[in-house]
């Protein structure tokens, strides 16, 4: 099971690689045939690591969250899963060239990462918060992938629609508002779930863990975005750049606790 | 001085401006960045550990072994902005309350008038707004009625309302109206998360750090609680590469001499009693050691702390002469003995094992094993503010949910035999101009006989995929 796993992984890695691709030589060429392909590749991406995390589940007994290798492995899987039903609903393949490279690049570091099965330290032994916590923050992380590559393609794209090939920016400005508020309230859940967490497994639901520290960051700065968003002056340029920050952030919160910081979470490094 | 005669004429202007400063959501976006920058320096910058920030003589003193040499001047500078404990220093918490006022205000200003549109609506606006709505259509056709609407816009989750004017009705239609009441419960959440941290600390407690030797009771004197808790014993398992497993403490509660709760606790499963949480932090073991050199001089004699490295305990005695120590080792789950070796500025000496309760020679030194076994580690914790926690979370998954899941539609219809007019405004990207065609189409095919007329739009869409409307299937 957990050699199936590794397949499908390199699958996977290999179709989101192909589709990453795709996407840009799209872009590069402006024949949307490539556009097409990168879809069918893209999707059996998501298959793929869905596959994968799904075989190194039943492998481990456990949620396939508790090393680097699994976080990016289901962090890459988060962020295709949402390019892909964005891509569905707005029609705008363009988006795979600046979302896609993020989960290519996650899959890539991954494959350098050893891959064996840890078993679980007793804090993380708690399987339905495990699973819940983590399976919610890869959710709202890959719908903020999202919205940083869309929020990018808006600060080349600016107001004046300068860039033919890419959607209007108006169409980019939904794009990432949408993707902000579909995954602020999953964010806040991650938050909430690991208060909760931290309260079973140390006896409090707050203690400005760097890892809780930086959560809190990331979810002030979507916050401020929206608060920005309704303001004069605040929409377009100046919320791109908010949202472009806040995604440093996100990944921050979700590698740099656990590779610079230390902490109590640091358990979960490489 | 001023002269009780005459009026107070700058107490209205300054409750005015504290009012439209703190009711303004600029305020909310300059305070929710000031406190993720200062949440990120608390990240950033090393903070001092609890059990050294509550004594000033502790502090300066890692202040000066830990952080000079790390940040030099600038130590100084720091720890004026109180920068090596954010999270306690006052500035920080002037920032938390007053984004609470901040949110408080907002609210209150905004409440009024929102409450008023979701329950008591304006069912019938001017000709004017029909006329020139930006998103708006109209049907023509013959005996028309209200019905085919009213049904219609109900199977689409629609409270419809309606009030007949002179020949004329007018219905009001309002999908997810009462999710607009879902920010104030995000926003009344912030100032819930707020103050359960306040009562958390005013009348909760917590003591991190106890440790319990196996057979031992600590006495829990706090907060007016008399507990004692007896460790009747401690077990560790570990995995095949020496990390730990499992490890879990049977305890036992007493309270007025009775045993009023019993369980074994792990990290994920802590005993809870009168709002006390035990819970498992982390364990180790001790020995009782007294060591006396070849003349029977004392050397030492106390407990040690022996700290786990996989599924060893290591400890060491330094004894007084400056140039040696004992290093003392245990393995878990064999707690009838422990090893003793002595080191020197040559590196290891002679090695020992002394059985517990008995004395053994090791080089010159004789070291005698009067206790030894493990203990476990609690962190022991009130927080009756925890529950406003638990509840300010769900209000803010319930608010933010209802305010991004549930975007609003409000439709004003003007219906004459003739002709129908309804206009309306939606929140966020919903395709208000697409929905309202296709509930135009559903009300024109749910009346069989009556000319259909022509539709008309007012305004191209606007950008965006409209949702999808119900249509009653035929």
């Amino acid at each position: 099971m957990e050699k199936m796993s590794f397949y499908f992984f390199l699958s996977g890695f290999a179709t989101i690689g192909i589709a990453t691709l795709l996407y840009i030589w799209m872009v590069a060429s402006k024949q949307a045939d490539f556009g097409r392909y990168g879809t069918i590749f893209a999707w059996l991406g998501v298959v793929f690591l869905a596959g994968s995390l799904i075989t190194r589940w039943v492998a481990a007994g456990h949620g396939p969250f508790s090393n680097m290798y699994e976080y990016s492995l289901s962090f890459a899987w988060g962020i295709s899963l949402s390019y892909v039903l964005v891509e569905r609903r707005y029609k705008a393949r363009s988006l795979g060239a600046f979302v896609l490279p993020v989960a290519a690049i996650l899959l890539w570091y991954a494959s350098t990462l050893p891959s064996q099965i840890d078993p679980l330290m007793p804090a993380l032994q708690n399987n339905w918060l495990l699973s819940l916590h983590v399976s919610v923050a890869i959710i709202s992380y890959g719908i903020f992938t999202v919205s940083f590559g869309s929020a990018v393609m808006y600060l080349i794209q600016t107001e004046k629609n300068r860039i033919r090939w890419m959607p209007p920016a108006t169409l980019l400005d939904e794009v990432s508002y949408k993707s902000v508020i579909i995954g602020f309230p999953f964010f806040a859940l991650v938050i909430i779930l690991g208060a909760y967490w931290a309260q079973t497994a140390w006896g409090r639901y707050w203690g400005w863990d760097p890892k809780e520290t930086a959560s809190l960051v990331t979810w002030l700065i979507y916050a401020a975005y929206l608060h920005a968003r309704g303001l004069r002056g605040w929409r377009g340029t100046r919320a791109a750049v908010i949202l472009v920050i806040a995604f440093a952030s996100t990944l921050f919160t979700y590698f740099g606790v656990n590779l610079v910081l230390s902490g109590l979470h640091s358990y979960a490094g490489v | 001085m001023i002269d009780a005669a005459e009026p107070e004429p700058t107490k209205g202007d300054i409750f005015e401006s504290i009012w439209s400063f703190f009711s303004s959501v600029k305020l909310a976006l300059v305070l929710i960045i000031v406190l993720a920058v200062a949440s990120l320096l608390g990240a950033l910058i090393v903070q001092v550990p609890g059990e050294y920030a509550r004594d000033p003589a502790t502090y300066s003193l890692w202040l000066e072994r830990v952080m000079r040499p790390k940040y030099g001047s600038w130590t100084d500078v720091l720890n004026a902005l109180r920068l090596f404990d954010v999270y306690n220093a006052t500035w920080f918490r002037l920032i938390m309350a007053a984004l609470a006022f901040n949110v408080i205000i907002c609210t209150l200003n905004r409440l009024p008038a929102l409450w008023a549109s979701v329950f008591s609506p304006r069912l019938r606006m001017n000709d004017a707004f029909y006329a020139h709505a930006p998103t708006s259509i109209r049907i023509q056709g013959q005996g028309l009625t209200i019905e085919p609407w009213r049904r219609v816009l109900m199977r689409n989750r629609y409270k419809v309302q309606v009030e007949k004017g002179d020949g004329v009705v007018y219905f009001y239609g309002d999908r997810n109206g009462i999710a607009k009441l879902g920010t104030f419960a995000t926003h009344l959440s912030i100032v819930v998360f707020l103050a359960g941290a306040v009562a958390g600390s005013v009348f909760g407690f917590a003591i991190d750090g106890v440790v319990i030797p196996e057979g031992q009771t600590y006495e829990l004197r706090q907060n007016g609680l008399a507990l004692d808790v007896r460790n009747d014993n401690f077990t560790v398992e570990f995995y095949p590469d020496g990390r730990p497993k499992d490890y879990r403490s049977d305890l036992v509660v007493i309270e007025n001499g009775k045993e009023v709760a019993k369980k074994t606790i792990r990290v994920n499963d802590p005993l809870v009693y009168k709002g006390v949480r035990f819970h498992q932090a982390f364990y180790g073991a001790f020995a009782n050691v007294r060591v006396t050199d070849s003349s029977g001089s004392r050397l030492y004699s106390g407990q040690i702390g022996l700290n786990p490295q996989g599924s060893i305990y290591q400890g060491w005695i330094a004894l007084p002469d400056g140039m040696r120590e004992i290093a003392v080792e245990l393995t878990a789950g064999r707690e009838q003995g422990a090893n003793f070796q002595i080191w020197d500025a040559q590196g290891a000496g002679p090695v020992g094992y002394v059985n517990k309760g008995e004395t053994g020679t090791l080089g010159d030194l004789q070291i005698t094993l009067e206790d030894v076994g493990q203990y476990t580690g609690l962190r022991i914790a009130r927080d009756p503010g925890s529950i406003l926690i638990w509840i300010a979370s769900g209000l803010i998954i319930v608010g933010l949910a209802a305010t991004f899941y549930f975007p609003r539609r409000r439709l004003w219809g003007r219906l004459t035999e003739s002709e129908a007019i309804v206009a309306g405004n939606a929140d966020r990207f919903v395709n208000l101009q697409q929905e309202l065609r296709l509930l135009a189409e559903a009300v024109k095919r749910a009346v069989p006989g009556v000319d259909t007329g022509e539709s008309q739009i007012a305004k191209a869409e606007g950008p965006g995929v409209g949702r999808t409307v119900k249509q009653k299937r035929r």
